[in-house]
């Protein structure tokens, strides 16, 4: 599989703002969170991410817009700008959280957190590093979701509305799920499994809105 | 940033996001409206979805159904997986997670089908609905707890065993007169409590008769055990029976009476959420002749000059725990029998071979399988000496490496009782292990083991580089936060341990007064002596390190104020919660006790009743600052008693003053006595006991002065010659006395005082006073070395005497 680099940066152009933003907001919060950021009880991250993840696809998504049409009729293969699509939005998640797992794995919070003398650092430090790998798996399993809504919106097909209601509802339970329950106290076992569920729909609506998309409409 | 600012952040995005999705959901349909009256678009003509977009969408569904269900059953009933795959889990249980099973599967086939023939929108607001409900109703503990009882585990009967310790087999056993059998005992609880008879006052009394108590070295055995079988706490309403069973134990074995060492109640046996937990009932008993049989093993060992052979210590270890722990009893008066639980576990556990890091390492494992085996570990046991004494041959990182890891397996600590002997801890592992939480790991005796190898390697790495941190402060104490930080178990843990790490923890939070406190840190709020304190706070005031002693030097003012809050109400104060006050005796030019004397000793008794309980509190307060105290502090405080007797415990602080200091203070003391007399001559009993307590207190001293005092008390020529002839002698009998004031009455050379000195060699015949003896053997007194030649041939024919083991 080749990258057409030259069509990701077109596209990275759009959400650039947002990612810089984004990476700002992040990174001011990772520095300067005195509690300790947990899997549990995610509710400011998961807002976070739901709003990037959002932002991002809607940007990717407009399928309608002046820009849009303009790169469909450059001659690109569907699956090519699908693909390109895809990375462009991994990337804007990749932008957030490489930072992220620096300041956590490198200790760079820690130090600056100690220097502030939160009694949490360094001594607990080690208890956040499950959160990046919180926050991917939470990325992998909103951005496939966004990807198919936009993509079915667009798509030629009655109800598209549907993808809307499976979003809401998807982010409905995941949220509720993710914040309310004191996932310390589950087997792990038990969270895996329940991640798995959410993972399966979200697998099947990325492979869906790949096929969707060589049949979407771009027009204005 | 000030703590809590994020949260508020978070709350307030939080509630945006909930409001802002209703016009989200607006925007997103005013979306597709607006699109749909455009027109043109290929979907007018378009089939109402695919078939593969049907599909796709319909996975999607069963894939968030899936989850929805996990999340409703197990998520929040995180009991629910390990009870029905416990070894004793009922047939019911696992009823119940196939019906689960089976209605998660219906759930799901029914949102399944709604998806591919109805719509996706039906389907998930169906989910949503379900998803909702479920949440709320099986996340309801209170209708899971009374389900678990009367469906899941109802008819499972919950056991109860009844053992004595030490491997006792075969006694018979009553509880409330009713016989039970023979032990072990293995018995259904709910059956038991059927049939088990009340326990009365007649009942009760019948056996409290002088025929049925022991009485040994002061200590009264009973032949009857009281206690009760309590309910646990926090077990709810929905449990099944009354939370407490008086019952009333006798014991016999092979048709002798059996003796009570231990009282204390014990856990009943229940049914939970998380299944059966069965009742255990381990008791301590013992024949007289048994106490014999140690009591001469421990006599010969002392004749020996402490010195114990391998027979002697196999002897020992028949009678298991009871001969460590009566050993233990007799090294807290008599400190030189060390030597001998020293030596019987250096024989017991072969501790020459261990001369290098491998060999201890190996000896610590070969304890730890035989903790595990045995299910329990104490500290003051020959197990216990072998851990201390492989110590300086363990290599730490090692250790500390097993510990860690084994802590990172997110175990719970709460299984321990710790005791405190005076200024000592003991722990040992406790018998009843509750399943509290399903992800963390309950401890096994081996853990204890290993607590208590970090516990005195900490302590010994302290003694040789006291200015650094060692691994064991660093790694344990970062372990042990890592799982709790607010829980007191392994708080008071990391207290114990010490270091940087801790110190930091604990002087960075917020330990405001609770005044300044905001609603937010209500939590930190904790309760001693009955008054609200900021928790940092008080436990930043009681670190017991450099960090601490600064802590305390630069908040003297705060610190001065809290140990006032405390002391508010004496009487609901006990004297370790003001043990901060002391902690910079020698450290510090400030030292806080000595300043807060006079507040404290200035602050009014509300009642006659609470004068001897202040007495007791100021009595173990001035003891516990010396050297910084005066003897006219203890006459301030002795003269506030007013018209009482003084306690035996409080002349027992008074003994932990120096020789020379106490000597003083109770020499003020009966002075005062005699003043107080003066004053009120009317009404004297009670001053001329405590007046006479305290001479005998200043008599019993090892100081010349105290010798000498007792000799010209017993040769005095007076009226009651002969009373305190038989008092000293039971004195010399209880031990009271020092080889100083043997000495000195042995140098009289009269036959009767002889005598006496040759009783309080008898009672206990140390290497020092067997030379005493041996002086009087040669003293020209016919009169007074014959007695003292048969004293040595009964001592000697002691020590000849062949080795007893339990039968």
């Amino acid at each position: 599989m080749k990258i057409n680099w030259t069509l990701l940066r077109w596209q990275l152009r759009q959400v650039y703002p947002i990612n810089l933003i984004a990476l700002i907001l992040s990174v001011l919060y990772v520095l300067f969170t005195e509690e300790l950021l947990l899997f549990t009880g995610i509710s400011l991250p998961l807002l976070f991410i739901l709003l990037h993840v959002g932002l991002v696809s809607f940007m990717l998504g407009r399928f309608h817009s002046a820009a849009s049409q303009y790169l469909y009729g450059q001659g690109f293969s569907r699956k090519e700008l699908w693909r390109t699509n895809l990375l462009a939005n991994l990337s804007s998640m990749l932008i957030v959280w490489i930072p992220l797992c620096i300041l956590i794995y490198f200790g760079l919070r820690s130090q600056l957190q100690d220097y502030d003398k939160n009694y949490r650092f360094p001594v607990l430090a080690p208890l956040e590093y499950s959160f990046p790998i919180a926050v991917l798996v939470t990325y992998l399993l909103i951005l496939p979701l966004f990807q198919y809504c936009f993509v079915r919106l667009a798509s030629p097909l009655r109800r598209s509305f549907n993808s809307v209601v499976l979003l809401i509802c998807f982010l409905l339970i995941f949220g509720t799920i993710a914040t309310s329950f004191n996932l310390a106290y589950v087997p792990t076992s038990v969270v895996i499994l329940a991640v798995c569920g959410f993972a399966f729909a979200s697998l099947v609506l990325l492979i869906k809105s790949s096929k969707l998309h060589q049949s979407m409409e771009v027009r204005n | 940033m000030k703590p809590g600012t994020l949260d508020d952040l978070a709350t307030l995005m939080t509630f945006i996001f909930i409001v802002m999705l209703p016009f989200l959901i607006v925007f997103l349909l005013w979306k597709v409206f607006k699109r749909g009256r455009k027109g043109g678009s290929l979907s007018q003509e378009a089939p109402s979805g695919n078939r593969h977009t049907r599909v796709a969408e319909t996975c999607a569904m069963l894939g968030l159904c899936f989850s929805c269900c996990i999340a409703t059953f197990f998520l929040s009933n995180p009991f629910a997986l390990p009870v029905a795959f416990q070894p004793n889990a009922p047939e019911s249980a696992m009823v119940e997670l196939s019906l689960t099973l089976l209605l998660m599967f219906l759930i799901t086939a029914v949102i399944a089908l709604l998806c591919w023939f109805h719509r996706t929108i039906s389907a998930s607001i169906l989910l949503l609905i379900c998803f909702a409900v479920g949440a709320v109703v099986v996340n309801n503990g209170e209708i899971l707890n009374a389900s678990a009882h009367q469906t899941e585990f109802a008819n499972i009967p919950v056991p109860i065993t009844i053992e004595l310790e030490d491997n006792i087999v075969g006694a018979d056993i009553w509880f409330n007169d009713f016989y039970l059998g023979k032990t072990p005992i293995q018995m259904d609880l709910d059956d038991l409590l059927e049939k088990l008879p009340r326990l009365t006052k007649e009942l009760r009394t019948a056996h409290d008769d002088s025929e049925s108590k022991l009485s040994h070295h002061r200590q009264i055995f009973l032949n009857y055990l009281p206690f009760s079988l309590v309910t646990p706490r926090g077990i709810g309403a929905g449990d099944f029976r009354e939370n407490q069973v008086d019952v009333l134990v006798r014991a016999e074995l092979n048709g002798q009476k059996l003796y009570s060492l231990n009282q204390h109640d014990i856990e009943m046996g229940y049914r939970s959420r998380q299944g059966i937990h069965p009742c255990q009932v381990s008791m301590a008993w013992t024949l007289p002749a048994w106490l014999e049989e140690i009591d001469l093993l421990l006599d010969q060992a002392r004749l020996n000059n402490y010195k114990v052979t391998r027979e002697w210590v196999t002897s020992m270890e028949t009678y298991e725990s009871q001969g460590w722990k009566n050993l233990n009893d007799r090294m807290r008066k008599e400190p030189r029998y060390r030597e001998v639980m020293q030596e019987w576990a250096r024989l017991r556990w072969n501790l020459d071979t261990v001369q290098n890091s491998q060999a201890a390492w190996n000896k610590l494992n070969e304890i730890c399988n035989d903790a595990d085996r045995r299910d329990y570990y104490h500290t003051g046991s020959p197990a216990g000496y072998a851990v201390e004494s492989i110590l300086p041959n363990l290599d730490v990182s090692q250790l500390v490496e097993r510990a860690t890891s084994r802590i990172n397996e997110n175990l719970d600590i709460s299984g321990y009782r710790l005791i405190r002997h005076d200024q000592q801890y003991e722990f040992e592992t406790r018998q009843v292990k509750t399943l509290t939480n399903p992800v963390r790991t309950p401890m096994v005796a081996s853990d204890f083991v290993l607590a208590h190898a970090i516990w005195k390697l900490d302590e010994l790495l302290d003694t040789t580089n006291p200015d650094e941190d060692n691994p064991i402060e660093t790694e344990i104490v970062s372990a042990l936060l890592r799982i709790d930080q607010k829980g007191s178990p392994y708080l008071n843990l990391c207290s114990i341990l010490g270091g940087t790490i801790y110190d930091k923890f604990l002087l960075r939070h917020d330990w405001s007064p609770v005044s300044e406190l905001d609603s937010r840190f209500q939590p930190n709020l904790t309760y001693v002596g009955g008054v609200q304190i900021n928790e940092w706070f008080y436990k930043a005031a009681s670190l017991n390190s450099e960090w601490g002693t600064t802590f305390r030097n630069q908040n003297r003012t705060e610190v001065l104020q809290m140990a006032k809050q405390i002391t508010t109400n004496p009487f609901t104060t006990k004297f370790e919660q003001l043990e901060f006050l002391f902690l910079d005796k020698n450290k510090s030019n400030y030292f806080l006790a000595e300043k807060f004397r006079p507040t404290f000793f200035n602050q009014t008794i509300p009642s006659e009743n609470n004068r001897m309980e202040m007495l007791s509190l100021r009595l173990k307060y001035l003891v516990e600052m010396q050297p910084h105290v005066k003897t006219d502090h203890f006459v301030k405080a002795y003269r506030e008693i007013g018209n009482n007797r003084l306690y035996r415990a409080q002349l027992d602080e008074l003994a932990r003053l120096e020789p020379q200091l106490q000597f003083e203070v109770l020499t003020a003391l009966i002075n005062t006595s005699a003043e107080l007399y003066a004053q009120k001559p009317g009404d004297n009993s009670l001053y001329l006991s405590n007046r006479d307590d305290l001479a005998e207190q200043r008599r019993c001293l090892p100081l010349p002065e105290s010798a000498e005092l007792l000799r010209e008390w017993i040769m005095e020529e007076v009226e009651e010659h002969n009373q305190r002839v038989k008092r000293t002698q039971y004195l010399l009998t209880q031990n009271k006395f020092p080889d100083l004031q043997l000495e000195t009455i042995a140098q009289t050379g009269e036959t009767k005082l002889v005598e006496l000195v040759l009783t309080g060699i008898e009672s206990q015949p140390t290497p020092s006073r067997l030379g005493i003896l041996s002086k009087l053997t040669e003293h020209p007194n016919e009169e007074v070395s014959a007695p003292a030649k048969e004293l040595r041939q009964q001592l000697e024919q002691i020590k000849e005497q062949p080795l007893p083991q339990r039968s």
